[in-house]
């Protein structure tokens, strides 16, 4: 019988715990290159998956309750920082490929930025959310690099995020992207608690909170104010194909509908149509984000953004959530952590009605 | 001979949607695809196109279309449940 290598392991501690989905540990299960032993280890593995997700939210509830209930003057003990792995698929399609040890001091330029970048961001959302990565619990954050030839994408396919080098032509390798690797990281926030769709109206605003999370974290890298911000997605990754001809991103969210953008968006919620790629009708939502905080000024991720990370984690999963539905909650968030800034409310709704919605 | 036509859709930068510069297409003709690639795709088209609901998100789709005496039909897949030889068929470009 043929024999398979699979390192499921932490690469940079001693232990023995892993992260990987039921989905692959079923997958594993079925193989028939594995032998029936191995098989069956991988089965009971995946049901005992289902049992540990449910611990682990019950952890992050526990978390939550406890901050809410813990006397002023009293601070959390501070959480260590999620372990950070790089796998190399050496231009394979194998997911996750081949561990690569010390990502962060590789000579390779695209680990050690998938490293530093995917450290930066669990470091942003502890920082300015108090959240704990993806999970809220401390989940391990994995990246794949080099992904297939030449492949224009990134993509988060719902236990790790995996890049491509670009073709080199309309586009050069995504984890030159901030904004890219903050965007696929929010998939996995996004999958965490509102657990959105990726169809229809659900679809536009998960793609939607990738984009507003993948500039907020541009913007707090840089340490940018909403002004000096250039709210476009993809600015970094667009190679000279694309740049000849006058592209200079893949959306910008300060103008959805411009015609520098590779793929231009609807602006307001009277076009939107069932159907419509998630990456299309979530220019109507991210064009909200821009609005509201244009209009309240300062960081994005003061006001605007805590009324956005609280609309999306703290209310629970909604699969099927209407656009409507995701304005009308930051409206009542506005109100309930802004309540003595009725500016804050001002700017929520304005924002929302330009949008039709 | 059946030809199939293929693009390849959304991602990150949403290839192939409505207002995209971004298009991605290709061709291949049924009969020189492996019998276990002509099965899949048989599969996919027998599946009516049911999308299997999963987590994956920026994840590339492929539309598979073919003229029958009754029309075009066509189907949509994700990636990874695409033969290689029809993922090869497609060529990025800016329209
Ligand atoms: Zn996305």
């Amino acid at each position: 019988m043929k024999t398979k290598k699979i390192t499921l392991g932490h690469q940079n501690c001693d232990c023995h715990c892993f992260i990987i989905p039921a989905k692959i540990l079923r997958k594993f299960s079925r193989d028939k290159t594995l032998s029936a032993g191995e098989r069956k280890a991988f089965s009971a593995a995946a049901r005992f998956e289902n049992e540990w997700r449910k611990a682990r939210e019950a952890k992050s509830l526990v978390s939550l309750s406890a901050q809410t209930i813990l006397p002023s003057g009293l601070t959390v003990r501070p959480v260590s920082p999620p372990t950070v792995t790089v796998f190399d698929c050496k231009h394979h399609n194998t997911l996750p490929g081949v561990s690569i040890s010390n990502p962060g001091s590789s000579s390779d330029q695209t680990c050690k930025r998938a490293f530093t970048e995917t450290t930066s961001v669990a470091s942003f959302y502890q920082s300015i959310f108090g959240r704990n990565s993806i999970d809220d619990a401390g989940m391990a954050m994995l990246s794949s690099i080099h992904y297939s030839v030449k492949y224009n994408n990134a993509f988060w396919n719902g236990g790790q995020m995996t890049y491509g080098d670009g073709d080199g032509n309309i586009f050069i390798d995504f984890t030159k992207g901030n904004d890219v690797i903050g965007h696929e990281l929010t998939h996995g926030v996004t999958q965490y608690t509102l657990g959105l769709a990726y169809q229809d109206e659900a679809g536009g605003l998960n793609e939607s909170i990738s984009d507003v999370f993948g500039s907020m974290f541009r913007q707090w890298q840089g340490n940018q104010d909403v002004s000096q911000a250039d709210w476009l997605i993809g600015k970094d990754i667009m190679g000279p194909g694309a740049v000849a001809r006058g592209f200079s991103c893949l959306r910008d969210m300060s103008n959805p509908a411009a015609s520098h953008c590779l793929s231009p968006q609807p602006t307001k919620f009277s076009q939107y149509r069932n159907g419509m790629d998630p990456h299309e009708s979530s220019g109507i939502p991210n064009f909200a984000f821009y609005k509201v905080a244009m209009a309240l000024g300062g960081n994005s991720w003061t006001i605007a953004g805590q009324i956005w990370y609280n609309a999306v984690t703290q209310f629970g999963p909604s699969p099927n959530m209407t656009m409507k539905q995701f304005a009308d909650r930051t409206r009542k968030v506005a109100v309930s952590l802004f309540s003595s800034q009725k500016s804050v409310k001002v700017a929520v709704d304005n924002a929302w009605k330009a949008v039709g919605l | 001979m059946s030809k199939l036509k293929i693009e390849r859709l959304g991602g990150l930068a949403g290839f192939g949607s409505q207002n995209s510069h971004l298009r991605s297409v290709g061709e291949i003709d049924m009969d020189t695809l492996s019998e276990k690639d002509k099965k899949t795709v048989e599969d996919l088209f027998a599946s009516q196109g049911k999308v299997e609901k999963d987590l994956a998100v920026d994840v590339f789709r492929y539309r598979i279309s073919r003229t029958t005496s009754e029309g075009i039909e066509s189907v949509e897949q994700s990636e990874e449940k695409i033969p290689v030889a029809i993922k090869q068929t497609v060529k990025d470009e800016i329209i």
